[in-house]
């Protein structure tokens, strides 16, 4: 018999812990959901709420084999597709503020229509449905367009959800199904004792506690390489500040989401009228003399303002008569292979995670396949590329 | 950095406007910003040239203010930035060089300038108080009325009821008085008696005879022109069509200090202007990084600073109400207190026996704040049953009270002003929080149990004044 007072701790209430929780207890698992700040206080309250489907600018712009390999997410792209549309009735609620109208990826080069037509024959040969569109069929589609985009994909099922709300709504959904919630709790020690893992936390009131669970799910984002270091191995995911702005409230007239496929460029406008533009651009974070800081809120650096500003006034122009009425930053965790990190780590029993980029439009999806490799050791997805055994040099030598 | 001055003082009010008379005293290269178009801050705000007349109508502090102001702005060693609005402040540390980086913009578009050290004098404004109707036009600030007097010569209307709990509101309706305009009614939270309790301390009467005697004045000539000054009193709230017509007014419980719902009368009315105290502009402060500190009655989160007013963050000063209310003689000791602690940290030759003057100075004028503060002090119990359930809370994404009250009831883990934010858009909008800050605090304090510091303020983002986007096309700056 296991000592263990609970099936599973996850650890991390972003979007990607708030649903394991949500997944996990909705299959019967007893779960405790750690969170040392509040629910939703970092990358998955701060993002800029893109649903993008198509294959992502950071991934084609990094040449043919990048691109290849990018593709091989379209399986999990497909699920996020349809949970997203379902997430607003799975969870009882009336209105979540999920859009999928559609989004363009535009070009304004030759060349840039060339890496489009490149990312599409990939995305067809996944089943993504995504086609390429220009001249009178582009204008009438989006006129607020300017004249230099030559060229775009569209994809009718992207769209945005609402960082705000999401992350909240899965956690009163998993704490209806009984998943006790502790916010101002960190992790501060893990240990495989008895073949369960002993957590150790520490709550902002000082008070520290001691209780042991089957398995761990790590899903601390941009901290994930720390909480497995708590556990006693690597896993390579690195810290990431970005900067994300918007404008001020203007009538309805951007439906779509809209992408740059060689500049850094993301564009929607929220049904509170503002829009958000974002597209990538870095921020940075605070030093001191044990290098970054990553437990504050960095800083949006000016050449970031400026340049996002710049390439969102070179594609929709009337950006120009909006005023920029906040920028802000938030801290994603990238893995070095850019890819998602899925599954038990082998030389850590019981210990799992989940984590990548773009964990917010895959962030359900990688949730669910979690779930369920917990639940009962299989998923449906083929998820074994994206795997921690891909980092075993990494561990080989851990004790 | 070749091209950066010794000094950036931000705020050209009376804190700022001591500083750069100071530095310039020292010879040391020195940039003065301000949004305004001319010198003065708040309480010597100046009315473009075509519109001066009249400024003995705000009394002979404010004609020698503007003097003082205006003979600052003819030092020749001194750089004016005027109609500049600071956006973004970055410290060396985060530039990754020698020096801040302070961004404005103007009418015409962006610009920057590089400072070694910077003195932020961003002063204060009327703290926001939310009660049903107060989102009328016509419902304002009774600073903002004043604004209007001084930047505009311009009295907002013909009937307008003054209320709150700070002595400033008497010297306002006097100004009006003096423009012509005779205020329906003057509304004071307070019992008359509370005034004379404070002042009858031993030395106080004593020490601030100059001011009490200002107010005193204020009250004499009001009652003579048949104003009613009203104490015990409060505004429940405002009515009107398309602007405000008429106020509620209650009278207090003189045991709870608050309204009696059955003791109240109208008054018609063509403008409010309400006057609880100030917040201090403490943004910029916060957006360096620089730590500030919670002061219910000192206007809100204000910067913690040591003895010679150096913020948290180094070669960051700070001077005046951003470091708590404590009007414009306070400020303009701690503007020279800055300057000189800002001198001799740069190297120049600052004499110790005038670096103890000032700061005996700046006690010496703290004390006075300190009981002003106190006299002001509405108490958070009134303010709080000034507002109703369908009381807006925020302005700018229109959140009433009860909306935010029923989003802490179904996320029972929320905790601080910046998710409350976040789930429910309290302080999204231009205004960057600062009409909602406060209610916002309270309500989840009430909601949760948990302390102002835990619950914190919403985090400093750029820009700190909405930035036209157009000023961004002239393409990327390296
Ligand atoms: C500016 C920006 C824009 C983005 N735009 C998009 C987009 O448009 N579309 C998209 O798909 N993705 C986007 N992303 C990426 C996306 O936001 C993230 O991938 C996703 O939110 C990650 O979710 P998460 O739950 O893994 O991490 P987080 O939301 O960061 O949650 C991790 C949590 O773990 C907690 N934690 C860490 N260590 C511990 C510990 N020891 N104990 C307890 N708790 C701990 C942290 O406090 C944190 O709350 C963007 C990211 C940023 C920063
Ligand atoms: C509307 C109003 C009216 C007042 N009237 C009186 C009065 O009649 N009598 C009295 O004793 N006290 C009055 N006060 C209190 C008054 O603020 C102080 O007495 C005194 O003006 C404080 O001096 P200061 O230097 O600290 O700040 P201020 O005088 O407020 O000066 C601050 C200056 O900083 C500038 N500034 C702020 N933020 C930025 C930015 N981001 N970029 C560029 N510039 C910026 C402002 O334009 C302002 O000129 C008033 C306050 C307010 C808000």
């Amino acid at each position: 018999m296991s000592k263990a007072d609970w099936d599973v701790a996850v650890v991390g209430g972003g979007l990607v812990g708030a649903a394991s929780a949500y997944y996990l207890s909705k299959r019967g698992a007893r779960v405790l959901l750690l969170e040392r700040r509040e629910l939703n206080g970092q990358a998955s309250g701060q993002n800029a709420g893109s649903l993008h489907f198509q294959i992502e600018q950071r991934l084609v712009s990094h040449g043919e084999a990048m691109t290849r390999q990018a593709a091989t997410i379209l399986p999990l792209i497909l699920d996020a597709i349809e949970r997203w549309r379902g997430i607003t009735a799975e969870l009882g609620e009336t209105d979540l503020d999920v859009v999928q109208h559609g989004g363009l990826m535009v070009a304004e080069t030759p060349q840039q229509v060339a890496t489009l037509e490149r990312k599409l024959k990939l995305e067809t040969q996944g089943g993504l449905p995504t086609r390429i569109i220009d001249g009178e069929e582009l204008r009438s589609l989006a006129p607020y367009l300017s004249n230099s985009v030559l060229a775009a994909t569209y994809c009718a099922v992207e769209g945005h959800g609402n960082p705000r709300l999401i992350t909240a709504a899965l956690a009163r959904g998993a704490a209806r199904q009984g998943t006790a919630i502790r916010t101002w709790t960190t992790v501060t020690g893990l240990r495989r004792e008895e073949g369960c893992w002993r957590i150790e936390t520490e709550n902002s009131d000082g008070s520290v506690r001691r209780e042991y669970a089957s398995t761990i799910l790590n899903a601390a984002g941009a901290w994930a390489r720390e909480l497995a270091a708590l556990a006693g191995v690597h896993l390579p995911v690195f810290p990431v500040a970005l900067t994300m702005n918007a404008t001020d409230a203007a009538p309805p007239f951007i439906p779509l989401l809209i992408q740059h496929v060689g500049r850094r460029l993301s564009l929607k406008q929220m049904r509170e009228g503002n829009l958000l533009i974002g597209g990538g651009w870095p921020s940075r974070f605070e030093r001191d003399r044990n290098g970054l800081v990553t437990t504050r809120a960095a800083y949006p650096r000016m050449e970031s303002i400026y340049g996002n500003m710049a390439v969102a006034l070179d594609v929709v122009p009337a950006v120009a008569r909006r005023t920029l009425l906040r920028s802000w930053t938030g801290i994603v965790g990238i893995t070095a292979d850019q890819l998602p990190l899925l599954g038990e780590v082998p030389e850590a029993p019981g210990f799992f995670v989940a984590t990548g980029g773009s964990a917010f439009t895959l962030g359900l999806t990688y949730a669910a396949q979690i779930a369920e490799l917990i639940d009962s050791g299989r998923t449906p997805l083929d998820i074994d590329i994206y795997g921690p055994r891909r980092f075993g040099h990494l561990n080989a030598y851990m004790g | 950095m070749e091209n950066s001055v010794d000094i950036a003082i931000i705020g050209a009010g009376p804190g700022g406007l001591a500083a750069s008379e100071t530095c310039a005293r020292f010879g040391a290269s020195v940039t003065v910003i301000d949004e305004q178009s001319a010198p003065g801050g708040q309480i010597y705000r100046q009315a473009p040239e075509n519109l001066r007349q009249r400024a003995e109508g705000f009394g002979i502090a404010y004609v020698d203010g503007v003097a003082k102001a205006n003979a600052v702005a003819s030092i020749s060693a001194i750089e004016w930035r005027l109609g500049h609005a600071v956006w973004n402040v970055l410290t060396p540390q985060r530039t990754q060089s020698e020096a801040f980086l302070i961004s404005t913009v103007t009418d015409d578009g962006l610009s920057e300038i590089e400072a070694k050290r910077v003195i932020v004098a961003t002063g204060c404004y009327d703290m926001p108080v939310p009660f049903p109707g107060w989102t009328l036009p016509g419902v304002m600030g009774a600073g903002a009325i004043q604004a209007l007097m001084k930047g505009q010569r311009v009295v907002p209307g013909k009937k307008i009821v003054l209320a709150g709990s700070h002595p400033l509101l008497l010297i306002i309706a006097e100004q009006m008085l003096a423009f012509g305009e005779r205020p329906a009614a003057v509304v004071f939270s307070q019992p008359m008696w509370r005034a004379g309790r404070l002042l009858s301390r031993p030395g106080v009467a004593v020490s601030f005879a100059e001011p009490l005697a200002q107010a005193a004045r204020a009250y004499a000539k009001l009652l003579r022109a048949g104003v009613p000054v009203i104490f015990s009193g409060a505004v429940l709230r405002a009515d009107g069509n398309d602007r405000v017509e008429s106020v509620t007014l209650a009278h207090l419980n003189p045991a709870t200090g608050l309204p009696q719902p059955d003791n109240t009368r109208e008054i018609s009315c063509d403008a409010v202007g309400i006057g609880f105290g100030f917040t201090a502009s403490s943004e910029l402060v916060r957006l360096a990084g620089a730590a500030t500190r919670w002061s219910r009655t000192g206007g809100g989160w204000i910067a913690v600073h040591d003895g010679e007013m150096r913020s948290t963050v180094a070669n960051l000063y700070v001077a005046g109400e951003v470091a708590g209310i404590g009007g414009a003689k306070t400020a303009a000791a701690e503007g020279a207190l800055a300057a000189l602690s800002a001198l001799r940290d740069a190297g120049y030759g600052v004499d110790a026996a005038e670096l103890r003057r000032a700061r005996s100075n700046c006690r010496r004028n703290r004390a006075f704040a300190a009981l002003l503060q106190e006299l002001a002090d509405p108490g958070d119990e009134l303010l709080r049953a000034l507002r109703d359930e369908g009381t807006v809370i925020c302005r700018c994404e229109e959140i009433t009270k009860g909306q935010v009250e029923e989003l802490l009831g179904q996320n029972p883990f929320l905790g601080t002003s910046n998710a409350l934010k976040l789930l429910g858009r309290t302080g999204m909008g231009a205004c960057q929080g600062r009409y909602c800050s406060r209610s916002v605090l309270e309500l989840i304090s009430s909601a949760t149990g948990r302390g102002v510091e835990d619950i914190g303020q919403f985090t400093a983002r750029p820009p700190v004044k909405p930035v036209p986007i157009h000023h961004f096309g002239g393409g990327v700056r390296d």
